[in-house]
C-alpha cells in the first residue's frame, strides 16, 4: 500500500492535485507573480468550462462515433436553463447547476437522441446543426421569450463566497475552486465511464454498428444513451458557463463556437480523457497562441485568418491523433528506449503499456 | 485492480479536499500580505491622496496603454478591422507629432475576438487583469459587448465610445457610468427616419417596416413607432433572423401589403440584396429608408451599380465624396502617411473619429491621469467637433451618448451625400426622447 | 406614448401583430413567395452542387467549400477588369480546379488515412485561410459585381431586370441560376453514370482499398472530384456573388443552406441538391409568411424541423442512396 502511494503516477497526479489547489494564489506569491497574472485564473476557470464541454464532445463523438456540430446550442441550453431557474424561479445556483445538466441531459437525450438514432456521419453532423441555427429563434418564440429576455440576455449578481471562507476568497478564486472541482470530479466519473460496460458498448458502437448488435447490444438505447450523457456534461458545462460569466444571451454561444468545439477534441485527441484536456487547453489558449504567433511572424498581424488556418492543417498532417496521440507516442517511443537500455538493447517483449494507452485507439473508420 | 483504483480514487478526493482546507488555512497568514498587495484598482487613489502614476493600471510617466476588441479573423465582421487600424494610425500620428498626450503616447492593444461572446469574455479578461489597461477603447458589437459590460463596470474600467448604438449602453448613465457611446442610438435615429417620412410622404401612406428581430432591430421600431405622425399608416412589420441568408420574403410581404415606402432596420449584410431583390426582381421602385448602420460603401457596392439609389439614411460624419473638406483632405493624408495605402471609407473615417475624440478626453484628463478623471473628463467634454465629424460631442454626468446629431443622407451617384438641416437632441436620455425635443439647425 | 418597450424588453410591446390572408385569399402573395423561395434555394443549390461533388469523390463534407467560392469570384472579378467575360470566366474555372487539386494533393492528401474528422478540420483550415487571404488581398469593401450581360455570339440576354406574370416576378438572374444549376446537375449526372472516369471517382470514394486494387489511380481520382468540386463551386460563386454581392463573408451564411440542402436531397445525389435547396428556400418562406406572428419569426425552425423529419424517414436524404454499413 505505502509502495503503491510512492508510484510515479500517484505521485504525479498528487502534485496536479496541489498545484490545482494552490493556482488561484500564484499571481500573488513572490517569483510566481512574475508570470502568473491575475487572469490566469479566469483563464483556469473557463479551461474547467470547456473540459466539460470537450469532454462531452468527445463522449459523444471520439468514443460513440455520433458526429455533433449542434454542441455550443446543448451548452446554450444548459446555460439558459440555469439562467431562468435563477431568474425566474429563484431557484439556488448550485441547484440550478445541476437541474440545468439534468434537464439538458434528458432533452438531449430523448429530442436529439431518438432521432439521431438512424442517422450517422454528415447526415447526423448536419441534423445537430440545425440546433445550432434555430435556437436563437426558439428563444425568441411566443410563450419562450418572456423567459429567456432574448434581447437583453439574462444576468445575474457575482457569485459571492460564502461566509465560511469569506476574507480567505475573493469571488474569482471561489469561481475556480467550485468550477474546477466540479470539473475535476465529473473528469474522474467519465473516465471511470468509459471502462465500464456503457464505455465499452459506445467503443463497439462507433467500431461497427452490426457487430455491436451481434454482441447484444441495443443500439438505439445506447445510442440515445450517449446523446444523453453527453448533453447531462453540456447542461453542466453551460450552466457552469453561465454562473463564471454571470450572464446568457442567445448569441452568446453559437455556429463559431460549435466548430471550436469540433476541432478542439480532434486536435487534443479523439477518444481519450488526455486528449480532452489539451482539448480544453487549445479552447482556451487558441486567441493567445495566434497573437504570439503573430507577434513571431512579420506582417503576420494582417493575416491571423491565414495563420490561424495554417496552423490546423499543420496539426492535423503532423498530430493525425491530435496532441495526445502524439505524446502517447512519444511516451511509448521514451519507453522502449529506456526498456531497450535496460534489457542491453535485446528488447524481446516491449514493456507493459501505460493504462491510459488501453483508451488510445483512434476513431476507425 | 478494482480495489485498487477505488481506493486510489479516494485518496485522491481526500487529497483534494485537505489541501484545499490547508490552503485555505495557510491564507490566513498569507491573506493579509496578500490583501497589502492587492489588484491596483482596489488601491485607486482617492481625491485625498497625492497622484501616484504607479497606482494606475495602463499608465505611466512616458505610456499610456488602451485596449479593445475586435473581429480580426474567423467571421466576415473582420472587414470592420480597419476601423481599429485607422485609430491606431491617428495616435501615432500623435504620437509622433506631439509626442502624445501630455508626455504619454497612446498605445492600443486590439484584441480578436473573432466577433464571438465567448472569446470576447476571454480577451478582456486577459487586457485588464494581464496587460493591464487603462481603459477599453471602442470595442465593437452588441452581442459580444453585452457580455463584458458588467465585468468592466464591476473593475471599474472607463468604457469609452463603442462601437454599437444599442440604447442599452446610454439609457441610464447612473446605472452604467463607465459607459460612452459612440455612434447615435438607435431609438434616436429611428425617430429622425420616421419624422423623415412624416415630412415627405403625404397623408395616408403607407409604410412597411423590416427589422433585425434583436435589439438592435427593436430598439429602431421603438423609435420609428413614437415619431411617426398619425397620417403614415404601418401596414406591414416583418422580422428576420440575423441568421437569415436574405430578407427577400419580407420585401415580398411589405409590397403584397401595398407599402408606398419601406424603411429597414438590418446590417449590411442583408439590406442590399433586400433593395437589389426589390429594384431588379421584383421591378419594385418603392422608396427606401435604410439605418445608419448600413448607410455606407460596403451596401452600395454589394448590391452593385445605381441600385441603392435615392435611399435615404442618416449621417454622422462628412462623406469621402467632399474631397474639398479639409477634414477629408487631412483625413486622406492620415492615411496616406500612417497606414498601409488604405483607400478612404466610412470605416477609416469612423476610426479616425474615435481617434479624436479619445485624445481629446485624454487632453481634458490633464497630466495626472486616473480612471474616475478620464471620466470625469469624457463628462465635460461640449462643443467638440472632429475634423470629419457634422456634430459637436457633448456629454456631461446625466449624458454619454456622444453622437446626439445627424444629418440626412441620401445615395446619389452610387455615393451618400448629405442633405437638409442637421437634427439634435442634444442630452436627452433615449427613453426620455420625443419629437419636441428633436431641434433642426442649418448644415454648415 | 414615452418609453414603451424600453423599460419592458418585450417584442410584443413593440410590434403589431398581423399575418398576411391564407393563400386561397390572396393566390399572388404565395405565388410570390414560392417564386422568391425558388430564387434564393437556387443559390443554396448550386452551392450543394458543389458540395455533393467533393461528397460523392472524397467521402469529406468541405466546410471551405463557400470561401473557396468566395476566393475564386474574387479571382473572376480581376480577370474581368482585364478581359471580357467570357474569356475571364472560363481562365477562372481553369484557375479554380487547379487550386482545387492542388489543394487536394497539398494538404488533404496527408491526412487521407487519418479519421475522416481530420480531413473535415483541414477543410475548416481553408475556410479561415481563404477569407484572410481575400480581406488581405482585396480589401474590407465589397466589389461589385454584375448582373452581366451575358452575349452568346447571336443573341445578348442581359440578366438584370425581372419576368413578370400579373404581380408576380421572379428576377432573370434568378431563372439563370436555376437554369445553372440545372445544367450543371446534368452534366454531374452524365459525369457519374455514363463516363469511366465518373465511375472511377464513385468507386474510389466508396472503397479506396478495393479500387486500387483494380488499378484506380485512386490519387489522381481525389484530385480530379476537389478540382471539379473547385471549377462548380466558381460557376456557384459567380451566380451567388452577382445577387447578393461580392465580398469576404458573401458565401459563408450560404454554405450553411447548401449543406443542409445536400444533406435533404441525399449528399450524393446532385438532383437532390436541386430538391434540396429549391424545398429549403420556398418552405423557409412560406413559414415566414403564414406561421401566426404570435409565435414569432419562425422560418429556420420550420426549414430545419423538415430537414430532420425527412432524415428521421430517409436516414441518407431524399434521393441518396442507402449508405452501406461497414461491417
Amino acid at each position: 500500500m505505502a509502495a503503491a502511494l510512492l508510484r510515479p503516477r500517484t505521485l504525479g497526479f498528487a502534485l496536479l492535485a496541489v498545484v490545482l489547489v494552490i493556482f488561484p494564489y500564484l499571481h500573488g506569491w513572490p517569483v510566481f507573480s512574475a508570470f502568473i497574472s491575475e487572469f490566469r485564473t479566469f483563464n483556469a476557470t473557463m479551461l474547467a468550462v470547456w473540459l466539460l464541454v470537450v469532454l462531452s464532445m468527445n463522449l459523444l463523438t471520439g468514443y460513440s462515433g455520433q458526429i455533433s456540430l449542434g454542441h455550443a446550442a446543448v451548452v446554450l441550453v444548459g446555460a439558459y436553463t440555469a439562467g431562468v431557474l435563477v431568474d425566474q424561479l429563484g431557484v439556488p445556483l448550485p441547484l440550478a447547476i445541476l437541474l440545468a445538466g439534468v434537464f439538458t441531459g434528458i432533452a438531449g437525450g430523448v429530442i436529439i437522441g431518438l432521432p439521431a438514432v438512424r442517422l450517422a456521419g454528415p447526415y447526423l453532423a448536419i441534423a445537430t446543426f440545425s440546433l445550432v441555427i434555430t435556437l436563437p429563434q426558439i428563444l425568441k418564440m411566443g410563450g419562450i421569450r418572456n423567459w429567456t429576455n432574448p434581447s437583453r440576455g439574462i444576468s445575474i449578481d457575482a457569485v459571492q463566497p460564502p461566509g465560511l471562507v469569506d476574507g480567505f476568497l475573493d469571488e474569482r478564486q471561489w469561481l475556480y475552486y467550485i468550477t474546477m472541482a466540479t470539473a475535476v470530479f465529473m473528469t474522474i466519473l467519465a473516465w471511470n465511464l468509459v471502462r465500464s460496460r456503457i464505455g465499452r458498448a459506445f467503443v463497439a458502437l462507433r467500431d461497427s454498428e452490426i457487430a455491436a448488435e451481434q454482441m447484444g447490444i441495443n443500439v438505439p438505447l445506447y445510442k440515445a444513451l450517449a446523446f444523453g450523457i453527453s448533453s447531462f456534461y453540456a447542461g453542466i458545462a453551460g450552466g457552469l458557463y453561465f454562473m463564471v460569466l454571470a450572464f446568457v444571451h442567445p448569441e452568446s454561444l453559437g455556429f463559431l463556437d460549435s466548430i471550436l468545439f469540433l476541432v478542439a477534441i480532434v486536435v487534443g485527441g479523439l477518444a481519450t480523457i488526455l486528449g480532452s484536456i489539451f482539448g480544453a487547453f487549445f479552447l482556451t489558449f487558441q486567441g493567445e497562441l495566434i497573437d504570439e504567433l503573430a507577434t513571431i511572424i512579420p506582417e503576420a498581424e494582417k493575416l491571423r485568418g491565414v495563420i490561424y488556418g495554417s496552423l490546423l492543417i499543420v496539426v492535423m498532417i503532423l498530430f493525425p491523433r491530435g496532441m495526445a496521440g502524439f505524446v502517447q507516442d512519444l511516451v511509448r517511443t521514451l519507453g522502449r528506449i529506456t526498456a531497450a537500455r535496460r534489457h542491453g538493447g535485446l528488447s524481446s517483449n516491449p514493456p507493459a503499456q501505460d493504462d491510459t494507452n488501453g483508451e488510445s485507439d483512434a476513431q476507425g473508420r | 485492480m478494482r480495489t485498487s483504483r477505488t481506493l486510489w480514487l479516494l485518496a485522491f478526493v481526500v487529497a483534494l479536499v485537505a489541501l484545499l482546507a490547508v490552503a485555505c488555512g495557510d491564507d490566513d497568514g498569507d491573506g493579509n500580505g496578500g490583501e497589502a498587495t492587492a489588484t491596483p484598482q482596489d488601491v485607486e487613489p482617492t481625491a485625498a491622496e497625492p497622484f501616484d502614476v504607479a497606482n494606475v493600471p495602463g499608465v505611466t510617466d512616458t505610456e499610456i496603454t488602451l485596449g479593445t476588441h475586435q473581429p480580426l479573423s474567423n467571421h466576415p465582421a473582420q472587414v470592420f478591422s480597419r476601423i481599429a487600424a485607422v485609430t491606431e494610425a491617428y495616435f501615432d500620428f500623435i504620437n509622433e507629432t506631439q509626442g502624445g498626450v501630455h508626455g504619454r503616447k497612446i498605445n492600443v492593444i486590439v484584441k480578436d475576438d473573432q466577433y464571438t461572446p465567448s472569446i470576447t469574455n476571454t480577451v478582456i479578461r486577459e487586457l485588464v487583469e494581464q496587460d493591464g489597461v487603462f481603459a477599453i477603447l471602442s470595442g465593437l458589437g452588441t452581442a459580444t459587448h453585452l457580455t463584458v459590460v458588467d465585468y468592466l463596470l464591476d473593475r471599474g474600467v472607463p468604457d469609452m465610445f463603442m462601437s454599437t448604438g444599442s440604447v442599452e449602453w446610454v439609457k441610464d448613465p447612473a446605472a452604467r457610468p463607465n459607459v460612452f457611446g459612440a455612434i447615435p442610438n438607435y431609438t434616436a435615429e429611428g425617430m429622425i427616419l420616421a419624422q423623415y417620412i412624416s415630412d415627405t410622404y403625404p397623408a395616408g401612406t403607407k409604410l412597411g417596416i423590416i427589422f433585425q428581430n434583436d435589439e438592435f432591430g427593436l430598439d429602431g421600431v421603438v423609435g420609428i413607432k413614437r415619431a411617426l405622425s398619425d397620417d403614415i399608416e404601418i401596414v406591414a412589420e416583418e422580422s428576420y433572423e440575423v441568421t437569415d441568408p436574405d430578407i427577400n420574403s419580407q420585401i415580398d410581404l411589405t409590397r403584397s401589403a401595398g407599402s408606398d415606402v419601406v424603411i429597414i432596420y438590418a446590417l449590411p449584410s442583408h439590406v442590399p440584396s433586400a433593395v437589389r431583390h426589390a429594384r431588379q426582381d421584383l421591378d419594385w421602385d418603392v422608396p427606401f429608408v435604410i439605418t445608419g448602420i448600413s448607410a455606407n460603401e460596403i451596401t452600395i457596392n454589394l448590391a452593385g451599380e445605381g441600385v441603392m439609389e435615392g435611399t435615404v439614411s442618416v449621417s454622422i460624419f462628412h462623406q469621402v465624396s467632399e474631397v474639398e473638406h479639409p477634414g477629408i483632405i487631412a483625413h486622406l493624408e492620415l492615411l496616406a502617411d500612417y497606414t498601409d495605402g488604405f483607400g478612404a471609407n466610412f470605416l477609416t473615417i469612423y476610426g479616425q473619429y474615435i481617434g479624436e475624440l479619445m485624445v481629446e478626453t485624454l487632453e481634458r484628463a490633464g497630466p495626472e491621469l486616473t480612471r474616475e478623471g478620464l471620466i470625469a473628463a469624457a463628462e465635460s467634454i461640449t462643443d467638440f467637433v472632429c475634423s470629419v465629424c457634422l456634430f459637436s460631442v457633448n456629454l456631461s454626468a446625466t449624458d454619454h451618448d456622444s453622437a446626439q446629431t445627424v444629418s440626412l443622407s441620401q445615395v446619389v451617384d452610387n455615393q451618400f451625400v448629405n442633405f437638409g438641416d442637421l437634427i439634435s437632441w442634444e442630452g436627452v436620455l433615449p427613453g426620455d426622447l420625443t419629437l419636441d425635443d428633436l431641434v433642426t439647425s442649418p448644415a454648415e | 406614448m414615452e418609453a414603451i418597450g424600453l423599460a419592458v424588453a418585450g417584442y410584443l410591446d413593440v410590434v403589431v401583430l398581423s399575418t398576411p390572408p391564407p393563400p386561397w385569399e390572396d393566390p399572388s402573395l404565395f405565388a410570390q413567395q414560392v417564386l422568391s423561395g425558388i430564387a434564393s434555394g437556387s443559390l443554396f443549390a448550386i452551392l450543394a452542387l458543389a458540395v455533393v461533388l467533393i461528397y460523392r469523390s472524397t467521402d469529406v463534407l468541405n466546410f471551405g467549400q463557400g470561401e473557396m467560392a468566395m476566393f475564386t469570384t474574387f479571382i473572376a472579378w480581376s480577370f474581368m477588369t482585364q478581359m471580357p467575360l467570357w474569356p475571364a470566366f472560363f481562365l477562372t474555372l481553369l484557375v479554380a480546379a487547379a487550386m482545387g487539386a492542388a489543394l487536394e494533393r497539398l494538404v488533404l492528401r496527408p491526412v487521407e488515412e487519418a479519421p475522416v474528422l481530420n480531413a473535415v478540420i483541414v477543410t475548416l483550415g481553408l475556410y479561415t485561410i481563404f477569407t484572410g487571404l481575400a480581406l488581405r488581398v482585396w480589401g474590407p469593401l465589397p466589389k461589385g459585381f454584375g448582373p452581366f450581360t451575358l452575349d452568346f455570339l447571336f443573341f445578348e440576354i442581359d440578366l438584370a431586370g425581372p419576368v413578370c406574370a400579373g404581380e408576380v416576378c421572379i428576377g432573370k438572374l434568378s431563372v439563370a441560376t436555376f437554369v445553372a444549376a440545372v445544367i450543371i446537375m446534368a452534366l454531374l449526372f452524365v459525369l457519374f453514370q455514363r463516363t469511366m472516369l465518373g465511375l472511377a471517382m464513385r468507386a474510389t470514394a466508396q472503397n479506396r482499398t478495393a479500387s486500387r486494387l483494380v488499378g484506380i489511380p485512386v490519387g489522381r481520382m481525389l484530385s480530379v472530384g476537389w478540382g471539379l468540386s473547385a471549377a462548380v463551386g466558381a460557376v456557384a460563386g459567380v451566380f451567388v456573388a452577382q445577387n447578393v454581392g461580392l465580398s469576404t463573408g458573401s458565401l459563408a451564411a450560404i454554405l450553411i443552406f447548401a449543406f443542409a440542402a445536400a444533406v435533404l436531397g441525399g449528399l450524393d445525389s446532385p438532383v437532390g441538391a436541386i430538391v434540396g435547396g429549391l424545398t429549403i428556400g420556398v418552405v423557409r418562406n412560406l413559414a415566414g409568411t403564414y406561421v401566426p406572428s404570435e409565435v414569432g419569426s419562425v422560418d429556420l425552425v420550420v426549414a430545419f424541423l423538415l430537414i430532420v423529419l425527412v432524415l428521421m424517414v430517409r436516414p441518407t436524404g431524399i434521393f441518396g442512396r442507402r449508405a452501406l454499413r461497414r461491417v
